[in-house]
């Protein structure tokens, strides 16, 4: 597992490189990515992958936010890399493997997996978009003496 | 004040960052702070995933009114994060309209070169071997796959088809290739691993993202296109890891 761990920090710095990232963020963006993927591992034993994509999602998205406000940077910078771990490409492949070997039960099974972890990762940005969103509304609505 | 100059400014900021697959409010956001430089009783900006359209008015002044068309879409996650540097250094006074306009113009800057960057691509496939549960054989099978998908990227810059095309043949070459490097090799890996680990380069992972926090936001015109920008890219690759499976008869083992 911690070699599992310690990919999804390499594999997320990797897919900064490729997306032309700023130097001085890239090991961040891998942190906040291997910290998803080992929220996942671990949540996978218990409750399955697609609740477990929802939790790493939340871990992913709550720490790309608080970075980018720390650092001052916009938060895409964290979310783009840092999802990649979680993103169903296996589920995909399945799906598309199934399906040409004439297992269509199989087949329909990925998909839906695909579609669910893809709705899953959505749910995860939403919730904690709107959390900041209101802690925004909040600061503007105290009066700042 | 030159406003001419000032709309050029919010236009190509905007440009910028809609070209990288910056987030649509921020683009808008970015340029209306842009144009509230001016204090003119009408700024408004509006950017949709495909076009921006930037209007100033005023009594004093006639109106001026640009529409840019956004043809090219690329991810440069290091041009985001300048434009919106410059943009905090003008709003607060930090800067001039023309040295800003100056320095987007020469935003290009190399951080990478081509080649670190081809490395990095192979890296994440074999990595991605790993984070899947893969051993080490299926890391370096995926790193091997990793630079196919690289150098079949290099037909890219020869011709000019379109990314459908494009990515249907990128992922039947690596499709294709794995299977037949496990025929020939005769070693004993898990080839869905390898497979998978050695398209994700090509998942749209940046379209999903975006197009969840752009519905969020209310600007369904964006995210309704970069929703359909994912499918047509997940679908492109599925039908090449189809064609190349097929041609080569799939598994060997």
């Amino acid at each position: 597992m911690i070699i599992q761990i310690l990919s999804a920090f390499f594999a997320v710095v990797a897919a900064s490189i490729l997306l032309e990232a700023p130097k001085k963020l890239i090991y961040k963006a891998g942190f906040i990515g291997a910290a998803g993927w080992a929220v996942f591992l671990i949540s996978n034993n218990h409750y399955g992958p697609v609740l477990s994509t929802f939790i790493a999602g939340i871990v992913i998205s709550l720490l790309s936010h608080i970075f980018s406000r720390i650092l001052k940077t916009p938060v895409t910078m964290f979310f783009i890399p840092g999802f990649y771990p979680l993103v169903p490409g296996y589920r995909m492949y399945m799906a598309v493997y199934n399906f040409i070997e004439g297992n269509g039960s199989m087949a329909k099974v990925f998909l839906i997996d695909t579609i669910k972890i893809s709705g899953m990762i959505a749910l995860a940005i939403f919730t904690i978009d709107t959390v900041f969103k209101v802690i925004n509304k909040i600061k503007h609505l105290i009066p700042q003496d | 004040m030159d406003y001419k100059k000032l709309v050029d400014t919010a236009i190509l900021a905007g440009q910028i960052m809609m070209e990288n697959n910056a987030e649509t409010y921020r683009v808008e956001d970015v340029m209306n702070r842009i144009l509230d430089i001016s204090k003119l009783e009408t700024t408004e900006a509006v950017a949709i995933t495909t076009g921006l359209y930037v209007t100033l008015d005023d009594p004093s002044i006639n109106a001026i009114t640009v529409v840019k068309r956004i043809s090219n879409r690329d991810t440069n996650l290091n041009k985001i994060a300048k434009v919106n540097t410059i943009t905090r250094n003008l709003t607060s006074g930090n800067c001039t309209i023309e040295d800003a306009y100056d320095e987007l113009k020469n935003i290009d800057e190399v951080q990478y070169n081509s080649l670190y960057k081809d490395f990095a691509s192979s890296l994440i496939s074999a990595f991605f071997a790993l984070l899947l549960g893969g051993g080490l054989i299926e890391a370096f099978m995926s790193w091997i796959s990793g630079a196919i998908m690289v150098l079949s990227k290099k037909i890219d810059n020869k011709t000019n088809m379109g990314f459908f095309i494009y990515n249907v043949l990128y992922s039947a070459i690596v499709a294709a290739g794995t299977s037949v490097l496990q025929r020939y090799t005769q070693l004993d890996f898990d080839i869905d691993i390898v497979i998978t680990s050695s398209i994700m380069p090509l998942v749209p992972g940046t379209a999903i993202t975006n197009a969840f926090r752009d519905t969020l936001r209310g600007d369904y015109m964006s995210s309704g296109a970069k929703a359909i920008e994912a499918v047509v890219i997940a679908l492109s690759i599925a039908v090449g890891v189809a064609i190349g499976l097929v041609i080569t008869g799939g598994r060997a083992i």
